[in-house]
């Protein structure tokens, strides 16, 4: 069937994510850890066939590409019980085996030497599709595969597939905390330039956000990887519904996305869900309530937002998308609307007509909630520059000190000049610049208001 | 009570026995005399007298002219069946004795009825008469036989009793005198609401009139006409517990063949009615297949109708009930099910719910009731009746899945699952971009077909994906709908040009009248013929965007045909029974709200598709540096999405704030329907309220509408103008900067032919802009109005398109842009 997407999951964190990813997706389309179609997941009027495809014996097999460059997650991917899951066929593992050591420049020049291999696979995959819709890259920007080899696919795959969408579920680091990877501004500014220039749509998780929904949403004061990583796979699984569960409207990415994004720099789009409930983070409290209005309210609510962001007076909502789960009454959501109008809980753009868009979509029938509707809200906010600004800022603080940048000096890309960076920083730059002019009534002229 | 009747015409048996040897005497010297003097009576001993008019009023009573009671010259004996039907006058001689001539003239009229009782069994005995009068006549004729019995018995008693006088003899034939007087006047009522019936008839009998003769009796003398008549009197003269026995008599007879009749409709739902005497009407020539093909077909309504003039007015509260409960069992036993004989321990098991539901109704007409059928009838009508509509119901429910039928269908037509749609849409574009006339349906079929049996689509699973069917339209959606608006609204023939053929012109939205008609009027409606999507206002739109945008792909404004995508339409077999309920009507309907949704889908994906254009391509993705050049690309960004998100907003209304909501309204009430026409009245209720809903059925809001996505799809076709400028603009930029040096920083250099080709590409973007912003701010105003009178559902709408208040507050300023 059409429009397929083909996951590529490149680094640690990655792996690790699209591990969650593919384990929720079985448990809701009632697949089983072989790939094998449970014998109750018959009729659940699902699609599978956007993230999975059939072998010959009936196995689904994810399209998938796992791609790291050191074998530590692979292999404890390989050892877990979701090891036959995938087509070995798809699995990359660079042969000296020894990693980026978290220098983008590593990943980058790394990549681009096996590149062959990787995008020997990635055709195979594209091949495989009837008409394949686009990618999806799972990454964070801060290491050194993700950031570095994930930066490299990008520029790629626009050049191979130039027709196909790419969108990335891209992790950011917690600017807050020290963390164990020192160079993550370097990483993290160079990553952005090819997000901002290279992909279509970036999903920006926060892990500043993620832990602070752990401990205050869930309880959970010093969350683990695999916790947060299972609120992103929450977010994931919720994003694709309804390319898995055909509705009404929006059955393909384009017809999401296109209108979440109206100008093609500004898609950095951020997520809020609620509620979390023990069903998908252990130890989750309990959420007493869930209508639609409820829902639509806490989607918008500042500490459900899997970014943190500081929202200015002129923030603005430029598009938002919430997707329903479950057992939601269509006139539900006019009354929500309404009323969230009225509360003025939500902010738009001045430049143009925008508005809630409220998919409703099935909830698997495989899989047990204590709630009765859940929801997912994608949006386009111009407040997300707080979170470039502060990888900004901290890059900036790093690069006036021209602290660590030995390691990037040694690969070809650095070895003559920083220019690199100072091209990424201003293009990072120019992206701020542009969200904030979406903050304006001028935007439609945005271009010439800057001259 | 027959008995009783019967025995009322034998004289009393004391008075027959004895002296007979008298009476025969008397005879004897009476019938002497009568010989010698036959002409006057008056001349004759009194007693001679009162045996010889004995003697005639015997001849008489069998309507006998006798020789001193004679026919009167009013009422000549004529072969004249009118008159004969009135019954003969007799007078009595004049110089009869004056008491024996009272009596006797109370005695005359007794001959009087007989032989217009007569004359009316003879003509009413006729086959054309139908059953019932058979029946009738059959009965009056047995009462007759009595009265013949009795004038024997009267003479033999005359012959043989000396004492029987005329006294005796009045006293013999008085209670008689009664019933037949009773008789006779019924057949005078018949007879005369025959005639009146035929004189007023008479006018459209002349058109007919060489078909008509054979056939001339008016329903109202026949079947449920008679027994009407027959249950009037009853209730009318039940006082007299005679005239009622009698009645009830004659109605318990005359009944009979219709109460068969009645019995083979509500058990069995057939009509064996030759003489078309039955409440029930049959038209043999609407037939059930038509229900698939014909728009108008009107098999439910039309196959079966009660004739309202001649339900005799006892059965009048039951009539739907017995119109329904054969009507049900006609379309089951058309389905090829065996209908089961009622079962007798059924019958005790509703006898009391059914009495007692029906009680009131039961009461009022409780002694007619009783005439027909023993009483019986009411609980066998109820008792069917229930029978009929719950088999028949769980046929349509269970046996032929009508809720899965449609959920199919809604899968089909409204696209609740469109996964496979997108998939046929893209593997039929190139079809599609055809003009309909050239589009190849075998090759869409089986496109189609490929989608839905691909395992990995939703749609697999349906088990009646076969039935899906592609067609095209020779009509575009917005023309079909204005036309249809049209003829309800204005009940108006239409421009016959193109029109002609078309089977939906007497399609029936309800609609309110005047108001649209002044509209339609006010707006180019005569264009009508170009066809397209929306062709009769394409033309407006384009000429008012003509100035600079010419040569685009659709804007030519001239005759264009509808191309496949406009005209593609699905269609849905469906078999009898369903048929029913998804007629050609409802499919029709069906049809016209997956157009529209198919419409904005395929704008939707345009749109979409110019969104990749604008992100992927290489030109509009890299930077030209030029300020002028960004921005005009952002403008043209910025109302991309603008459309993106008008039509997208359309659609979730579409389907999340109608279909949706309206289907789980429909599914809601099939859960708990009792009838079967419940359930025609509430699909037909949900299509009508989609279509309202979806504000096709209002010719303005469908203008407004038709033009906004017009607009778009200009919008759409122009792209590849638009790519074309923007690569000649960067190009003719690229040739100004290796003029003055090739410095790309330098972005505020502009030559004045640059400035100019950027100023005339915003004209031409402003146009595209001024235009739909335009007709969104005239669809929302109009919303806002209509919501008060059509419905309140159109505010959902303006609260979508409008959702951050952009339209309504920057009334003029800020979204036009120069």
């Amino acid at each position: 069937m059409p429009r397929e997407l083909i996951t590529i999951q490149t680094g640690q964190c990655g792996n690790q994510i699209g591990m969650e990813f593919w384990g929720q997706l079985c448990a809701e389309h009632g697949i089983s850890q072989d790939g094998i179609l449970e014998d109750f997941a018959t009729e659940g009027g699902d699609r599978k066939d956007v993230f999975f495809y059939q072998a010959d014996d009936e196995h689904y097999i994810p399209r998938a590409l796992l791609l790291d460059l050191e074998p530590r997650v692979i292999n404890n991917i390989l050892a877990s019980k979701y090891a036959n899951l995938y087509n070995p066929e798809n699995i990359f593992l660079s042969k000296d085996g020894g990693g980026a050591g978290n220098i983008w420049a590593y990943g980058f020049s790394q990549a681009e030497k096996v590149c062959e291999d990787i995008f020997e696979m990635i055709d195979r995959e594209a091949d495989g599709s009837d008409s394949l819709e686009g990618f999806m890259l799972l990454h964070s920007i801060a290491g050194g595969t993700g950031s570095g080899m994930g930066s490299f696919l990008l520029e790629r795959l626009n050049e191979r597939y130039p027709k196909k969408l790419i969108q990335t579920y891209s992790v950011f680091p917690n600017n807050e905390e020290v963390s164990d990877v020192v160079v993550q501004p370097y990483n993290s500014i160079l990553t952005l330039k090819r997000l901002t220039e290279n992909a279509d749509c970036v999903i920006v998780l926060d892990n500043a956000a993620l832990t602070r929904i752990a401990s205050d949403r869930l309880h959970i004061q010093n969350p683990t990887f695999a916790q947060t990583n299972q609120l992103v796979s929450t977010v994931m699984s919720a994003s694709t519904t309804m390319l898995r569960y055909p509705g009404y409207m929006n059955n393909d990415l384009v017809g999401m996305i296109a209108s979440l994004i109206p100008t093609p720099k500004c898609h950095y789009l951020m997520t809020a869900y609620t509620p979390f409930t023990s069903d998908q983070v252990e130890k989750a409290k309990s959420v007493r309530k869930t209508t639609v209005l409820d829902v639509m309210r806490r989607l918008l609510q500042p500490k459900n937002k899997m970014v943190s962001t500081n929202p200015s007076k002129k923030s603005c909502y430029i598009s938002v998308l919430n997707i329903i789960q479950g057992e939601a009454d269509p006139t539900d959501v006019h009354k929500s609307l309404l009323r969230i109008r009225e509360r003025r809980l939500a902010q738009f753009i001045p430049w143009g007509p925008a508005s809630i868009q409220v998919a409703l979509t099935k909830k698997s029938p495989y899989v047990q909630t204590s709630h009765r509707v859940s929801g997912l809200m994608l949006a386009n906010h111009t407040s997300i520059t707080s979170l470039l600004k502060r990888t900004c800022d901290h890059y900036d603080r790093f690069r006036k000190r021209g602290a660590f940048l030995e390691q990037y000096k040694k690969e070809d890309m650095f070895a003559d000049s920083l220019e690199e960076f100072d091209i990424a920083r201003e293009s990072v730059q120019n992206l701020m610049k542009e969200y904030e002019a979406c903050e304006s009534p001028d935007y439609i002229n945005y271009g010439i208001n800057k001259s | 009570m027959t008995e009783k009747t019967r025995t009322s015409f034998k004289p009393s048996s004391s008075s027959s026995t004895g002296g007979r040897s008298n009476n025969i005497d008397k005879r004897i010297s009476y019938s002497s005399a009568a010989i010698k003097d036959l002409t006057n009576i008056g001349s004759l001993s009194l007693q001679l007298q009162e045996y010889a008019i004995i003697e005639d009023l015997l001849f008489v009573m069998m309507g006998i002219e006798g020789k001193y009671i004679y026919v009167s010259r009013s009422s000549n004996m004529s072969s004249d069946k009118e008159n004969r039907i009135k019954g003969v006058e007799y007078v009595v001689d004049k110089s009869l004795d004056i008491s024996l001539k009272e009596l006797t003239e109370r005695i005359i009229p007794l001959a009087t009825y007989y032989t217009s009782i007569d004359a009316f069994i003879e003509m009413y005995s006729a086959f054309e008469y139908g059953f019932v009068n058979h029946a009738l006549c059959a009965a009056i004729k047995g009462l007759l036989k009595e009265y013949l019995i009795l004038i024997t018995q009267l003479e033999h008693q005359f012959r043989t009793s000396p004492s029987f006088t005329l006294q005796k003899f009045w006293f013999h034939v008085h209670p008689t005198l009664h019933t037949m007087s009773n008789i006779h006047s019924l057949v005078m009522e018949i007879h005369e609401v025959g005639q009146e019936a035929l004189e007023s008839e008479d006018d459209e009998m002349l058109i007919l009139e060489e078909f008509a003769k054979k056939s001339a009796i008016p329903e109202q003398v026949k079947g449920g006409g008679i027994l009407g008549i027959l249950a009037e009197r009853l209730t009318t003269m039940s006082g007299d517990p005679g005239t009622k026995k009698l009645y009830i008599y004659l109605l318990s007879k005359a009944s009979q063949p219709y109460v068969s009749m009645l019995h083979t409709w509500i058990h069995h739902g057939e009509i064996q009615d030759p003489y078309e005497e039955f409440m029930i009407q049959e038209r043999k020539n609407v037939r059930k297949e038509n229900l698939k093909e014909d728009f108008n077909d009107s098999y439910w309504e039309q196959r079966y109708t009660p004739r309202e003039g001649t339900i005799p007015p006892f059965l009048t509260p039951f009539k739907n009930k017995i119109l329904l409960a054969g009507k049900y069992l006609n379309v089951i036993r058309e389905c090829g099910i065996p209908i089961e004989e009622p079962k007798k321990e059924n019958d005790d098991e509703n006898n009391e719910k059914s009495t007692s539901v029906d009680k009131t109704d039961v009461n009022v007409n409780s002694d007619v009731l009783l005439a027909m059928d023993g009483g019986k009838l009411v609980e066998s009508i109820e008792i069917a009746y229930k029978r009929a509509n719950r088999t028949l119901l769980d046929q349509l429910l269970k046996g032929q899945q009508l809720l899965a039928r449609l959920r199919s269908i809604k899968r089909y037509f409204f696209l609740d699952q469109s996964d496979f749609f997108t998939h046929f849409l893209d593997l039929a574009s190139t079809e599609l971009k055809k003009p309909s006339s050239q589009v190849s349906l075998t090759k869409l079929q089986s496109l189609l077909d490929l989608v839905l049996r691909n395992p990995s689509s939703v749609a697999y699973a349906d088990p009646f994906k076969e039935d899906v069917k592609v067609e095209m339209s020779s009509v575009g959606l917005v023309d079909q709908l204005l036309r249809i608006i049209n003829v309800a609204g204005m009940a108006e023939p239409l421009p016959t040009s193109t029109f002609s053929r078309g089977p939906r012109e007497t399609f029936n939205i309800r609609k309110e009248s005047g108001r649209i008609g002044e509209e339609i009027d006010g707006d180019g409606y005569e264009d009508a013929d170009r066809l397209g999507y929306a062709p009769s206002l394409a033309g407006s739109v384009a000429s008012s965007l003509a100035g600079s945008i010419t040569g685009s792909s659709n804007s030519g404004g001239g005759k264009q045909a509808l191309t496949g995508i406009e005209a593609l339409s699905l269609d849905y077999t469906v078999t009898f029974p369903l048929s029913l309920v998804i007629s050609r009507k409802a499919l029709t309907k069906y049809q016209l709200l997956f157009r529209h949704i198919l419409y904005l889908k395929h704008v939707e994906q345009i749109l979409c598709s110019i969104w990749t254009e604008h992100f992927k391509s290489y030109h509009w993705r890299e930077s030209s540096g030029h300020l002028g050049i960004e921005a005009w690309k952002n403008r043209l960004y910025v109302l991309r999405q603008r459309m993106l998100v008008f039509i997208q907003q359309f659609a979730y209304y579409v389907t999340n704030e109608v279909l949706e909501p309206q289907w789980r309204t429909l599914e809601a009430n099939f859960a708990k329907v009792s009838t079967v026409d419940q359930v025609l009245e509430y699909h037909t209720d949900f299509l009508d309220t989609c279509l309202k809903e979806c504000m096709l059925t209002n010719a303005k809001l469908l203008r407004i509408y038709s033009k906004l996505v017009y607009v778009c799809v200009l919008f759409a076709n122009y792209t590849d103008k638009f790519t074309k400028s923007l690569i000649s603009l960067k190009n003719q930029l690229a040739g100004i900067n290796s003029n003055t040096g090739g410095n790309n920083n330098t972005s505020t250099v502009s030559s004045p032919s640059l400035q100019t080709t950027i100023e005339q590409q915003e004209r031409t973007l402003s146009k595209f802009e001024d235009n739909f912003v335009y007709h969104v701010r005239l669809l929302i105003d109009a919303l806002n109005f209509y919501s008060a009178t059509e419905t309140v559902q159109f505010l959902c709408l303006v609260v979508r398109l409008d959702y951050n208040q952009h339209y309504s507050q920057n009334s003029v300023g800020s979204a036009k842009i120069h």
